[in-house]
């Protein structure tokens, strides 16, 4: 071959645009000046935009447990979509290599780890991963994975009856179990599955036809057709890296553990001990988060996967159900690791699916999580004051009173709160743009819906109309997005997507489907896409797009956001409650109101949560303190055309402060400012 | 007319007369006029194959088996196969023109003597009638089910132009040096890609099958040739070739009974080739540049994969370099080569995508001629892929690079690189790299071995074989 075909050949690769993948072992970013001025946007990576075909294996759009095909490089071509929202922080889906299928679901959701070490191949690849983080990062905007560490997919069955394959059992007539002698004779109607056998602290045992025959062998299974095989990495395919109890059965029948029919106090011991050794619903198998070379593995793992991609974070799944000694041996390995690897603020929070502070801020303490998800915010404020008739906002007060402490009670029944959430920053945990650290209570992330809960609007009266709807959903949004800590909306909110519990709240964002209703035309229910008043003329002409950016609701989300982003105060402001009512029917019916106060500036937020009447904040006579100075011109940032004084006198003022009347409709929401 | 059936039985009379022959005797009652014009036609039965069939040890108990990084491997260790050609000829003196029916059936690798099932891979690779000198000396036409090839990479089993695996029909015209054909072909493979039949309810009972999807898939390909003296034993063939492929749109019934459209699509492909030869039986130089877009890069027997949103593959490119030298030095040695690189593109939009390589495969085959009868031969090879995209295990850019050593002592009908029939006893030595062995599942012993031994014998012949042209 002559010398010039030889340099031909070299130079192919050149002249053909060949690329080079990211270095994974290169520094990290550091993205995060405060995580108080970031707004998350949970996406459900199957559900939220499909942008490669060519990994689109088993999907099935019409089944909502199954994959739909979205994708990480869906999500990075809808990066200008968010931007618009104005969304800085995308949480994504767990990106593991799952487990496939299970009982007729599939892993769309990500959750049903199988290898630690590689990624779901539904969503891409490494490279695609990459790509997305990078090109997040390039507009500004930060992303958190998800991340499991509690349990594995369904990758052993317990042998209880030792005949080496899995069993499911029915037996039994389903009735009523009668002494001999005393009628016909029934027996109670039994269901035994070796996949998801009931708790049993001794383990699960195994039984024979001659008795009970020791405990039940944890058997792996090998079935590469869906992805059942021994979970990766070592040890995890070991049966001893696992608790092998069983499945945690307290929530059915609280009465297991002796606990009253309203439920157990957090620390019952019984409960725990399930909670934290029993295996997830669904069979999902309970690592032993305590055995040292279980830790050291998903450390290393949960490590690899913030080099490989430059994570700003995580969120982590099913806090309570790990033991507390794990976090605190597992957080400050990944803040070491991030800060080694050159990225601070590296912020971890984690879900406790509990609406009881004391057992959210018990992992506030110590050095394990740096914030938890808001669970007792949730039932509180968006799924009880929100949806109710405005009676005792005063709760969502003392909610604020549990977090921080206060020396009285806002509902006036005499309690004194001490502060349950750890307000002490960790050793080498997030701070602030002052480089101070952020302790826990500073930083709650609050939702309003999320993958494990229906949505606002599937919580809401059938009787309510869709303005009173879209009202209460954006007097949630409005609270969301002025209160403290970190707000995180939950995909498909911008589209007033409706769905009731999983799966039905992870619905398809690109597809038309998902944005039909039933409407009533020629005597018949026909679906028909939604339309909303786009061009401002009273009519809903305006046909409702996948992705769609001009609806009321992207709107008004959009405008909150940009708000928060212009306002120190609301970002970053300490919350002072102003205003909330320990009753019901008085002329503050349904009021709450709080400040934002920061140094620079403060900001007063004020809802009405009644859903008929107008409200004013005043009561007995006396209106609203507030620390705006009397004279204080106060401008709606919703509504410019609004403006109130604040007045010199009518309440007990606080220093430097004044006092305001200020009147709301029904469902009103005003978020005012100094002029 | 022989039917089918009767010429398998005059099977063996005409190769024992593998000559010209007379047509058999007129039908009773046929006219005189057609019984003249019988009369004067002369047939001709012709038999070809190709084949090889491989045995031998790993040296550790095991078979032995290929080593593939890259799309077209060198062939130094392959698995069995063969071809069976069986042509029948009819020639009319009088016009000249000829009638050429040609049937190929193909084995693939299975082996009832190895694998003990009584059962064979077959193929029908030709099935195809053709007509030659019609109306003009070298105008032909053919139509059927063909291998329409042109001309290799010996050493890699490569086509790098023109092979297409068709069912259509075609023109050549060959007059003086040039030769141009034009070849138009269908398919519709029965994967979900192409074709889909749904079950439905019957009219009355039970249920009927419906062909729901129905994409067929068209390929055009032209060629030019032409062919020139540079010097008193040396020639210089030129040949331009290109293809366009089209796919036609569908509908697809997901399982949820939603229709999924699936939107048409194409591609197309310019191909070169410079091939000097004539100072020798067997001597040549062969040089490919092929440039593809879109669907025509992706093998007309395959799903394409890496598709854009719209499922189609009209981002994808490719462009591949490649030679072929065979080399003879008078009766005593000879040496050929083969390699090719190629670069390419999926459709989809991943920028850093596995999928998108580029790949170079080369092999030096040296040979040592003892005598006519026995050779000495060796082969060293490489196979190179150099990824865009991470590698999952190893989250780096990992390039597989396999080298592969052989030494191969020959019995061989003669001198020469493409005499045949040949039996080699083959020892190849083949070191991977750790990213090659990371081409293997994690459960797959090979993955472990970056050093693979290989003992064996191979055969491997062909004679009048339509595999490479020869009829």
């Amino acid at each position: 071959m002559k010398p010039r075909m030889l340099w031909a050949l070299a130079l192919l690769p050149a002249l053909s645009g060949c690329v080079t993948p990211p270095d994974l072992d290169g520094p990290l970013s550091d993205n995060v000046t405060d995580w108080r001025d970031e707004i998350i946007y949970q996406v459900m990576t199957d559900r939220f935009a499909n942008g490669d075909a060519s990994n689109d294996f088993g999907v099935n759009l019409a089944d909502p447990s199954d994959y739909h095909g979205g994708d990480w490089r869906g999500l990075q071509d809808r990066l200008g979509y968010l931007e618009q929202l104005g969304v800085t922080c995308l949480w994504i889906s767990p990106v593991v290599k799952n487990v496939e299928e299970d009982a007729g679901f599939s892993s769309y959701h990500g959750y049903w780890a199988q290898d630690l070490d590689r990624p779901n191949p539904h969503f891409g690849d490494l490279s695609a991963l990459r790509e997305l983080v990078d090109a997040a990062h390039a507009r500004g905007m930060k992303v958190v994975l998800d991340i499991v560490t509690n349990h594995v997919g369904q990758a052993f069955f317990y042998d209880i009856n030792k005949n080496g394959q899995p069993d499911e059992f029915l037996m039994g007539q389903g009735g009523e179990i009668v002494p001999i002698g005393q009628g016909e004779p029934s027996s109670d109607l039994v269901r035994v599955t070796e996949w998801d056998p009931d708790f049993d602290r001794d383990g699960v045992q195994s039984w024979t036809s001659l008795g009970p025959s020791g405990l039940a062998p944890a058997v792996f299974v090998h079935q590469p057709e869906i992805n059942r095989v021994p979970p990766e990495p070592w040890p995890l395919g070991e049966a001893w890296a696992y608790n092998q109890k069983g499945r945690v059965t307290v929530w059915q029948d609280p009465e297991v553990c002796g606990c009253p029919a309203w439920g157990c106090a957090w620390d019952d011991a019984c409960r725990r001990e399930q909670e934290v050794l029993g295996d997830f619903p669904g069979g999902l198998k309970d690592l032993d988060t305590r055995h040292p070379y279980v830790r050291a593995t998903l450390a290393d793992s949960f490590a690899r996967w913030i080099a490989r991609a430059d994570f700003d974070g995580f969120r982590i799944d099913t806090l309570k159900h790990v033991e507390l000694g794990f976090w605190d041996d597992f957080c400050p390995r990944m803040r070491r690791f991030a800060l080694e690897r050159g990225k601070r603020n590296f912020f971890m929070f984690g879900e406790a699916f509990d609406g009881d502070d004391n057992l959210l801020g018990s992992y506030t303490q110590g050095q394990g999580v740096d914030s938890v998800f808001y669970f007792s915010q949730y039932y509180t404020v968006f799924r009880g004051a929100l949806l109710g008739d405005g009676a005792r906002t005063c709760e969502i007060e003392r909610l604020h009173c549990r977090r921080l402490g206060c020396a009285s009670d806002p509902c006036g029944e005499g309690q004194a709160f001490p502060a349950l959430y750890s307000d002490t920053p960790k050793e080498n945990g997030v701070t602030g743009e002052d480089g101070l650290g952020l302790g826990p209570a500073r930083l709650p992330v609050s939702f309003e819906s999320n993958h494990d809960v229906g949505r606002l609007l599937f919580f809401m009266p059938p009787a309510w109309t869709e303005p009173e709807k879209r009202a209460v959903l954006h007097q949630a949004l409005a609270y969301l997005l002025t209160v403290d800590g970190v707000p995180a909306l939950y995909y498909g909110v911008e589209q007033e997507f409706s769905g009731g519990n999983d799966p039905a709240n992870r619905e398809t964002l690109w597809d038309a489907d998902a944005y039909l209703r039933p409407v009533w035309k020629d005597g018949h229910w026909k679906a028909a896409r939604r339309t909303y008043d786009g061009d401002g003329d009273g009519e809903d002409d305006t046909l409702w797009e996948p992705f769609d950016t001009g609806n009321p609701t992207f709107h008004r989300i959009a405008e909150l956001i940009a708000l928060r982003k212009a306002h120190v105060a609301l970002r970053r402001g300490e919350l002072v409650f102003r205003w909330s009512t320990a009753g019901s029917g008085g002329e503050d019916h349904g009021l709450v109101a709080y400040e934002r106060v920061h140094p620079d500036e403060r900001a007063l937020v004020a809802l009405n949560l009644g859903k008929e009447l107008p409200s004013v904040t005043r009561a007995g006579g006396q209106t609203m303190p507030v620390g705006f100075a009397p004279g204080a011109v106060l401008e709606d940032a919703l509504d410019p055309a609004f403006t109130v004084s604040v007045a010199a006198s009518g309440c007990a003022a606080p220093s430097g402060g004044g006092c305001l009347e200020l009147e709301l409709p029904a469902r009103g929401v005003r978020i005012l400012l100094a002029r | 007319m022989v039917s089918g059936r009767a010429w398998l039985c005059l099977l063996p009379l005409i190769l024992a007369a593998p000559g010209p022959a007379r047509a058999e005797e007129p039908a009773a009652g046929a006219a005189d006029g057609e019984a003249g014009l019988l009369a004067e036609i002369l047939e001709a039965f012709q038999f070809g194959s190709y084949g090889r069939v491989p045995f031998g040890s790993d040296l550790d108990g095991g078979t032995g088996r290929p080593v593939k990084v890259i799309a077209h491997p060198p062939r130094l260790l392959e698995t069995p196969y063969a071809e069976v050609d069986l042509g029948y000829r009819h020639t009319v003196p009088s016009t000249g023109t000829s009638f050429l029916t040609q049937v190929t059936v193909a084995l693939g690798e299975r082996l009832f003597h190895f694998n003990g099932d009584f059962a064979a891979d077959i193929a029908i690779r030709n099935l195809y009638l053709e007509v030659r000198d019609l109306l003009v000396p070298g105008l032909s036409l053919w139509a059927g089910s063909r291998m329409y090839r042109g001309d290799d990479i010996y050493l890699l089993d490569f086509w790098p132009l023109d092979e297409q695996n068709t069912v259509g029909g075609g023109l050549a015209y060959a007059f003086g040096e040039t030769r141009l054909g034009l070849h138009f072909g269908v398919n519709r493979l029965s994967d979900s890609y192409q074709t889909q039949t749904v079950l439905v309810p019957g009219q009355e009972t039970g249920t009927r099958e419906v062909l729901f999807m129905d994409r067929q898939r068209s390929v055009v390909s032209l060629r030019g040739e032409h062919h020139f003296d540079l010097a008193e034993s040396l020639r210089l063939k030129a040949v331009l070739y290109g293809e366009v492929h089209t796919l036609a749109a569908g509908t697809y019934l997901t399982a949820d009974q939603r229709e999924e459209r699936l939107p048409s699509d194409h591609g197309w492909l310019l191909g070169a080739e410079l091939s000097l030869y004539g100072d020798g039986p067997s001597n040549h130089a062969n040089l490919y540049l092929r440039y593809g877009q879109g669907l025509a890069i992706y093998d007309e027997l395959g799903v394409p994969y890496g598709l854009d949103r719209e499922k189609k593959a009209s981002g994808a490119r490719e462009v591949m370099l490649g030679a072929a030298v065979n080399r003879e030095f008078g009766d005593t040695a000879g040496v050929m080569f083969g390699g090719y690189a190629r670069y390419f593109v999926d459709a989809d939009p991943n920028v850093y995508d596995r999928d998108d390589a580029w790949e170079l495969g080369l092999a030096l085959r040296p040979a040592w001629y003892i005598t006519r009868h026995v050779h000495l031969d060796g082969e060293l090879n490489l196979q190179y892929l150099r990824p865009n995209g991470l590698s999952p295990g190893a989250d780096s850019l990992e390039a597989p690079l396999v080298v592969q050593l052989g030494l191969m002592p020959t019995v061989s009908l003669g001198r020469g690189g493409y005499a045949r029939p040949q039996l080699r006893l083959i020892y190849a030595v083949s070191l991977l790299t750790d990213a090659a062995l990371h081409t293997y599942a994690a459960e797959d012993p090979l993955r472990g071995r970056g050093v693979q031994h290989y003992l064996g014998v191979s055969v491997e012949w062909w004679f009048h074989s339509s595999r490479y042209g020869e009829r």
